[in-house]
């Protein structure tokens, strides 16, 4: 159990470093530097997002990974600015194609917000209007950015529509959310994410709320979409499994932070943090021999508000040493292009608390 | 709606039973002559036993007939009839304040949160629950209708007899409470639907804030707040037998709490019926409607 304890977070007064992202280059379509989201709630102020820096490179995917309430979803909305309040983005850069997105005013944002950047939500029984047809959502989004005449925007969602594998689109144009099956809902969601071909493509757990048997098809859609359109894209899980196939970089947070960071191999087959091989260890491979029963993370997340002193996993942290409460580990690099936040990254001491039932 | 009716009646016909022979108040301070008080009894079966009387009321019922008033000797449906397109116009002017102030009030609190136009709307809203509707009336009354009665502002405070200005202050009074009340659910309504996650789809969609309002948003809180603003109109035709009797306004509210106070039993069990009755039709109405505002609820 985390014990409740006021501690001052590391890194609070540190300038935004402007040092290169390991895998920021010229192709970079989007770098996200420092960044820290803050909701300021009755209880407290919850560090949603603690100083977060990734980058995007054109037609890549990055997977963010983490369990629920690591910050990865508030870490998603805050690059469209759409943190829900009392969430506000306290410091950092987001910077799409050479713009901050931080600085742009109301008017420009909008114009990034579903022409260059999509998104597509957890949860497709609520994300949908519940009032509207659905072939009505979909041309709301060729409107709002083409300035399409009703009819062609018909034609475009249609069409649009069937890109994304809804069979009989004309048929179903005017059908309302409800009618739809949650796969279907979260087909329709693609085809309003990808109207305009956006450059970037944010998934925030697309597959979460979807049956499983549906879950492998709706990746698959956007893998080809991806390929069709060349975006780029943000895959926001909780499960590793899932991004194997589909990720170039693969970022872990937890407690706001991201405590590794690499390309998929690295971050599969030469994990550093603890965090991570626990996240490993806890998801079913197909690729490998059964070794025993799957073994979860222990604990709980610890609480945003109260953070534990020192390294944010070491109450749940099987390698945990003294150092590991007394000191946060900053996110280094060990190897190329893979970093961690580990006081013992790459050479882990004995375990001290072996597997517990 | 049948059973409703029939329990209805019954409870009247056992409470009103219970209250007593309504031949006293004919006659006032003074005693009624034997033979006179004898006629009337025999007239209006007054000596037969509860059983009887209901249901020989029912099967006049059931053939449209209300019987006829003790007192003004006219057919209680003629009574009622000259009072109720009266009720309603009341009614229809109180249910377009209401509307109307209601929702701008509402939208407007929930749109700008915390903000001066809120507080005042949260304030001056429990101040209209709050007040009791006859007091309200009064003091309009004796806003309009003497301080103010030599300006050009000045209202009629009685009577149907001043074309649309009669209506002024009573349709205000009768519909304060329901306006205040429209307000709070459309601002509670308005500011659940914009944490939904399809306000927040809408956003990253890129569609600017004045479309997810009043196009999103507002179309959503709409269905529970017009559903309520159906209901109020069943009560606002019964629920004006305080505004009628203050501003002396000929509908069937007033007409039935004189009928009270004067043991004129017809006029009591029918105009309660009629009342119950366009209650039961609203709400019928309101039910269909739904499937025109939400279609997840629609009749195929």
């Amino acid at each position: 159990m985390a014990e409740i304890v006021e501690a001052p977070v590391g890194g609070e007064e540190a300038t935004s470093a402007q040092t290169r992202l390991p895998f920021e280059s010229a192709d970079s379509l989007l770098v996200v530097r420092d960044l820290v989201v803050h909701f300021h709630t009755d209880f407290g102020v919850v560090k949603a997002v603690d100083g977060v820096s990734y980058s995007v490179n054109a037609g890549e995917t990055l997977a963010i990974v983490g369990e629920s309430g690591s910050g990865k979803s508030v870490n998603a909305s805050a690059v469209l600015g759409l943190v829900p309040p009392p969430g506000k983005v306290h410091r950092g850069e987001i910077i799409f194609q050479g713009q901050d997105m931080l600085k742009l005013d109301d008017q420009r944002l909008r114009e990034i917000r579903g022409n260059r950047i999509g998104m597509v939500f957890q949860d497709p029984l609520t994300s949908l209007n519940p009032v509207f047809s659905v072939g009505a959502q979909v041309s709301e989004a060729v409107q709002i950015h083409e300035g399409l005449a009703r009819k062609d925007a018909r034609e475009r969602a249609t069409e649009l529509l069937s890109i994304v594998g809804i069979p009989r689109s004309r048929e179903r144009f005017d059908d309302y959310p409800h009618q739809f099956s949650g796969g279907m809902r979260q087909r329709v969601m693609i085809a309003m994410a990808i109207a305009m071909k956006p450059a970037l493509l944010i998934a925030d757990e697309p597959t979460t709320a979807l049956d499983v048997t549906v879950q492998a098809q709706i990746l698959d859609l956007l893998g080809s979409l991806q390929q069709e359109f060349g975006m780029a894209m943000i895959l926001i899980t909780h499960d590793l499994g899932m991004v194997a196939d589909q990720a170039d970089t693969v970022a872990v947070m937890y407690a706001g932070s991201i405590v590794e960071y690499g390309t998929v191999d690295d971050i599969y087959y030469r994990p550093l943090m603890p965090y991570t091989l626990g996240l490993m260890a806890s998801v079913a491979r197909m690729d490998q021999a059964r070794s025993g029963r799957l073994r979860p993370i222990r604990g709980q997340p610890p609480s945003l508000i109260f953070r534990p002193p020192g390294c944010p996993f070491h109450p749940r942290c099987d390698y945990a040493r003294e150092v590991c409460w007394q000191e946060q580990p900053e996110l280094l690099e060990y190897d190329q292009q893979h970093l961690a936040a580990c006081h013992f990254a790459g050479n882990l001491p004995e375990p001290i608390r072996k597997d517990e039932p | 709606m049948i059973p409703v009716v029939f329990g209805a009646t019954l409870i009247l016909f056992v409470m009103l039973f219970a209250l007593g022979n309504p031949i006293d108040s004919i006659g006032g301070e003074r005693n009624l002559d034997r033979s006179v008080r004898q006629t009337i009894i025999d007239k209006y079966h007054l000596d037969d036993s509860l059983p009887k009387q209901y249901i020989s009321y029912m099967g006049n019922l059931a053939k449209g007939d209300l019987g006829e008033s003790i007192l003004q000797r006219r057919p209680v449906k003629r009574i009622l009839g000259d009072g109720m397109p009266w009720s309603l116009k009341l009614a229809l002017t109180a249910i377009a304040i209401e509307t109307f102030f209601g929702i701008v009030a509402g939208v407007i609190s929930a749109v700008r949160r915390y903000s001066f136009l809120d507080v005042f709307t949260t304030i001056g809203t429990s101040v209209l629950v709050a007040i009791p509707v006859f007091w309200l009336g009064l003091m309009l009354q004796l806003l309009f209708g003497v301080f103010l009665r030599n300006t050009f502002i000045h209202l009629p405070v009685s009577g149907v007899d001043a074309g649309w200005r009669s209506f002024i202050l009573p349709a205000l009074t009768l519909a304060s409470v329901f306006t205040a009340i429209t307000a709070r659910l459309t601002r509670t309504t308005m500011l659940e639907v914009m944490r939904q996650d399809y306000i927040r789809t809408a956003a990253a969609k890129g569609l600017p804030e004045r479309t997810i309002v009043y196009k999103h948003a507002l179309r959503n809180a709409m269905i529970p707040v017009i559903t309520n603003i159906g209901l109020d109109f069943g009560s606002l035709i019964g629920g004006a037998i305080l505004t009628e009797t203050v501003f002396s306004w000929p509908g069937i509210g007033r007409e039935l709490a004189l009928a009270v106070l004067r043991k004129d039993n017809p006029i009591v069990i029918g105009g309660t019926i009629i009342l119950i009755m366009a209650f039961l039709l609203v709400n019928l109405l309101v039910d269909i409607s739904y499937g025109f505002l939400d279609p997840r609820i629609r009749y195929d």
